[in-house]
């Protein structure tokens, strides 16, 4: 108890100090001289300044527990639940979810597009790109004539075209191409 | 029923108690396809314990067919933990532990049970029923005879 008074009391000579820079009370109103150089660091002030305030005040229950272990089924849930939105590829056989790409399938994507990234930088390197790039695999320039690849920088793959990879990616599968020059309107008001 | 297990996983036994309980009741095949759509560290340590698990029991446990089991028991134990020290601003000094957790399964030969955990049945009407009636002749005016 009288340790605390005296704690709080060095804590107010302490703020006194540092906002007029001066002892409180004044020198000159001192009963008893007090030496200026009397602050004593014997207790840290580090561990004065909120150290061990935040302390629990009772024991957790147990439904406080459980509840934070489980959560809420209404609000969040913590335990893990299986997903129901899992399919199957048709094209690999592997899992996927719902609305997703087929993990299988797009790393199969990914190596090959790593790999022609990789031949795009090694024949190319740093020099800046003014023409089309075109990318193309084994046996696959002779079947245009060199005109053809006349404005284009050509990069060929050294290894065969994929079976999932088609040559027409721009032109629609579902809709023949037209030679008449009609337009048909779309998404009429 | 085939036992299994993977000590000193790199991962919190308490955040890997999560995954053990999602597998509970499964069948070997809907616990694999699960946990490759679970995102967290601990789903790839328990998915590899369970195919290795499957492979003991088809090779040295006489099963017929792989996809006849079903996960019996799943759980998780603390592993080695290393402590240390951190520091913290103000002369503060902070504890720091690396926690590892041992993963156990045990896979059982058929078909798993309807509901691995009794209690979490959905109740038929009849039992609805009952308890609603019990219910009701539970009330009571306060202080009443």
């Amino acid at each position: 108890m009288l340790r605390r008074v005296g704690r709080i009391l060095k804590q107010i000579e302490n703020i006194f100090a540092l906002a007029f820079g001066r002892q409180f009370p004044p020198q000159s109103l001192c009963v008893v001289a007090v030496p200026t150089n009397a602050t004593n660091k014997t207790s840290l002030d580090v561990l004065d300044n909120g150290f061990l305030w935040a302390v629990p005040r009772s024991r957790r229950s147990v439904e406080k527990r459980l509840s934070r272990k489980f959560g809420y089924p209404e609000y969040v849930y913590k335990l893990l639940l299986p997903k129901r939105n899992l399919l199957v590829c048709n094209t690999c056989g592997h899992h996927y979810e719902a609305n997703h790409l087929c993990p299988h399938c797009y790393a199969k994507v990914r190596t090959e597009t790593e790999a022609m990234q990789s031949t795009i930088q090694k024949e190319l390197g740093l020099n800046p790109v003014e023409q089309e790039v075109v990318v193309i695999y084994e046996g696959e320039k002779v079947e245009q004539p060199a005109e053809f690849w006349k404005g284009k920088r050509v990069i060929e793959m050294k290894k065969e075209r994929p079976s999932w990879f088609s040559k027409n990616l721009l032109e629609k599968s579902t809709v023949q191409p037209s030679s008449g020059g009609d337009v048909k309107p779309t998404e009429l008001a | 029923y085939v036992c299994h297990m993977r000590t000193n996983i790199k991962y919190s036994p308490w955040k890997m108690w999560y995954i053990a309980c999602m597998v509970r009741g499964m069948t070997v095949d809907e616990a694999i396809k699960q946990l490759s759509f679970v995102l967290k560290k601990g789903a790839i340590a328990v998915k590899e314990t369970i195919l290795e698990a499957q492979q003991i029991a088809v090779e040295k446990h006489n099963v017929e067919f792989r996809s006849n089991l079903w996960v019996a028991e799943s759980f998780v134990g603390k592993g080695v933990v290393i402590r240390g020290m951190r520091r913290h601003a103000r002369a503060r000094v902070g504890k720091v532990e690396y926690f590892h957790c041992h993963y156990f399964v045990r896979l059982e030969e058929g078909t798993p049970p309807k509901h691995y955990y009794p209690f979490k049945r959905e109740l038929t009407g009849s039992e609805l029923l009952e308890n609603w009636l019990q219910q009701m002749r539970k009330r009571k005016i306060p202080n009443s005879l």
